[in-house]
């Protein structure tokens, strides 16, 4: 008797645990939910809550793969596209394939948190895929400086490292400032970026380069064209005449190559001035960190007395 | 249509030249006409060398490469006896990209790149092709089938496969406009260079036309008429064969592989002049000539910064005449 009414006792106070907890089914819900719960807006306008930090995150493109690693988020960065290569630390990340063709399967089985893509190099059709696994895409948009810092506080708040996002847009838009604030006065030069020469390709009005030329002091000489990277004639370029020739390249003998397959550009103002400079192309491609880095080389080579690397933080 | 020669020699003449004034009128910059008379007769004037060293070069290197690619059409018409053959039927240009394709990705480790480093590796592409399309069809070019012909075409797929392997595997963003760029055609990189190189194929060309059109019109015929007549047909298509490919790698070799003239030219002047060939040797390339450096003018003239990829011209324009000529059976071969 004793002991079936201790079993019953025993008994009893499970049914009673087992009744409490399925009589407030809400209960562990919320105990769980952390209160942060943020909804955040790519920019293709997709909404995108997230209950904690992503802790694993790939990035598919260069310039978001500099972002993490500048806002020192790089622990979080599980993989990367095999076109970063910046800064060097980030070689030691495991690659997935994006270029001739995106890896899905690569990305499905590192079960990412959050995978980041560029609006540049992705577009929209990607999502489905994604969704079917359940993995949150994340597209940035980047045409302006002002996108640079909007996403690097962005990625800032996702990742957990918003504090270390802010100083950096601090000093950089300080730095754009200076940087800007130098060059208003003076002459615009008439600047042509030559982006490939063969065949020959330049910066159009649309592209990153012709906010970087403006805010350097400049004028890009082809702003009128629509496009980002319009493939243009050499007699195009003759008649624009432009008095500094940017050409982004890390082979020297690109601006030889260029005036032996077109004898006439030795009549360039640019050339007959000595006005023909390179810059590394990821420093002006990949909208970035380093973006205001390029701005500032673009300003020398511009306006050789203003030292911008007084401006350096 | 057919007209007294003197006549036509005239009117090809009166066009090739207001053909090449307009090709030196067209561009970014504005000249009076009066402006290029006066460069011609050797004054000077701003910015001269705009018509000097782009659009006079230009326009001479369209007539060249024009004239070239309708002997190639003529000559591969009558190898392979159909009207639907152009000279780049063997292969010829897809070796020639893949040629120029393989020191754009980077996989030929050149030294320094001169202005005939991309011309030459597209003419030993297009060599390599043409000795793959004899180790292959030499069999076939002994009899009078279409045997040869496949194995052109399947050299040429061969050589499509190999660029696309290239391209999917090798191409950094860099590169895929430059092999972009090199699959269409231009007249962008034009010089005076390029056009003394090309003359001399075109000389070579033309001189095989003139000494050995009458085989050509007996090989039209069949094999067997013409070893009745006494004619070593294997060789004969040999040196047909090897004269076009080295006349046409050499001309693409400058211009990238421009479609759809070397197929079209042909029956163009065969409406005029009927299917001799030496008949044909004067007023085909020439307009064969001016019909190319015509579709660059209005490429340019559309698009004055960027202009047109001249192939996209060349067929646009090409198609609805030649289909009439086509249904009107004018241009038999």
């Amino acid at each position: 008797m004793k002991r079936n009414f201790l079993n019953s006792a025993i008994l009893a106070l499970f049914a009673a645990f087992f009744i409490f907890s399925c009589g407030n089914p809400n209960q562990k819900l919320i105990e769980n939910a952390p209160l942060i719960t943020r909804e955040i807006k790519d920019d293709l306008g997709r909404p995108m809550s997230f209950a904690k930090a992503p802790e694993k995150v790939i990035s598919l493109a260069p310039s978001i793969t500099e972002m993490i690693f500048a806002i020192g988020a790089q622990e979080r960065l599980v993989a990367r596209s095999q076109a970063c290569n910046y800064p060097p630390e980030a070689e030691n990340v495991p690659e997935i394939q994006t270029y001739p063709d995106l890896d899905l399967q690569g990305i499905v089985m590192m079960e990412p948190d959050l995978v980041l893509a560029t609006t540049e190099i992705f577009t929209e059709d990607l999502i489905p895929y994604f969704e079917k696994f359940k993995i949150k895409i994340f597209f940035q948009d980047f045409n302006s400086t002002e996108d640079i810092y909007r996403n690097l506080n962005v990625l800032g708040d996702l990742l957990g490292h918003d504090l270390e996002s802010q100083t950096l847009v601090d000093s950089l838009q300080k730095m754009e400032k200076q940087i800007m604030d130098s060059t208003q006065s003076q002459i615009k030069y008439g600047t042509l970026v030559l982006a490939g020469t063969d065949p020959l390709v330049v910066a159009g009005g649309k592209s990153f380069l012709n906010e970087l030329i403006e805010k350097a002091g400049g004028k890009n000489v082809c702003a009128d064209l629509a496009e980002k990277y319009p493939t243009v004639s050499p007699e195009a370029i003759l008649k624009w005449d432009p008095e500094v020739l940017i050409l982004p390249t890390r082979n020297d003998n690109d601006f030889s190559i260029l005036v032996s397959a077109y004898p006439a550009f030795q009549g360039l103002k640019a050339v007959t001035n000595h006005q023909v400079y390179s810059i590394d192309p990821n420093l002006v491609f990949r909208p970035g960190p380093r973006t205001i880095e390029a701005l500032g080389l673009i300003t020398n080579m511009l306006h050789a007395r203003i030292n911008t690397s007084d401006l350096e933080k | 249509m057919r007209l007294p020669s003197w006549l036509q020699a005239l009117g090809a003449l009166v066009i090739t030249l207001l053909v090449i004034f307009l090709g030196m009128n067209t561009g970014p910059f504005d000249f009076m006409p009066g402006d290029i008379f006066r460069v011609i007769v050797g004054q000077e004037i701003d910015h001269e060398t705009v018509l000097l060293n782009m659009r006079l070069p230009r326009v001479i290197l369209a007539l060249i490469t024009g004239a070239i690619l309708t002997l190639g059409g003529f000559f591969m018409q009558a190898l392979v006896k159909n009207p639907l053959a152009d000279p780049y039927i063997m292969g010829i240009s897809t070796g020639a990209g893949f040629g120029v394709n393989l020191l754009i990705v980077g996989l030929i480790p050149v030294a320094s790149l001169t202005l005939f480093t991309y011309p030459l590796f597209a003419f030993l592409g297009g060599m390599v092709s043409l000795i793959l399309v004899l180790a292959l069809g030499y069999s076939a070019i002994q009899e009078d089938s279409g045997r040869f012909l496949v194995a052109g075409i399947a050299v040429s797929s061969l050589f499509t496969a190999l660029t696309g392997l290239l391209i999917y595997e090798f191409t950094s963003d860099d590169n895929i406009r430059q092999i972009l760029f090199w699959s269409f055609g231009s007249l962008n990189r034009a010089s005076w260079e390029a056009v003394s190189v090309t003359l001399v194929f075109l000389f070579t060309g033309w001189g095989f036309g003139l000494a050995w059109g009458n085989r050509l019109d007996v090989l039209i015929l069949g094999d067997q008429q013409a070893r009745t007549l006494g004619m070593n047909v294997t060789v004969a298509k040999l040196a047909i064969l090897g004269v076009t490919v080295f006349m046409v790698a050499g001309s693409i070799a400058f211009t990238g592989p421009i479609g759809f003239v070397g197929m079209m030219l042909p029956h163009f002047s065969r409406a005029f002049n009927g299917v001799n060939h030496r008949r044909n040797l004067v007023s085909g390339p020439l307009l064969g000539g001016c019909y190319l450096a015509l579709c660059d003018v209005i490429g340019r003239a559309v698009h004055p910064v960027g202009n047109l990829p001249i192939g996209i011209v060349t067929a646009i324009l090409g198609v609805p005449f030649f289909l009439y000529l086509l249904y009107s059976g004018k241009g038999k071969l």
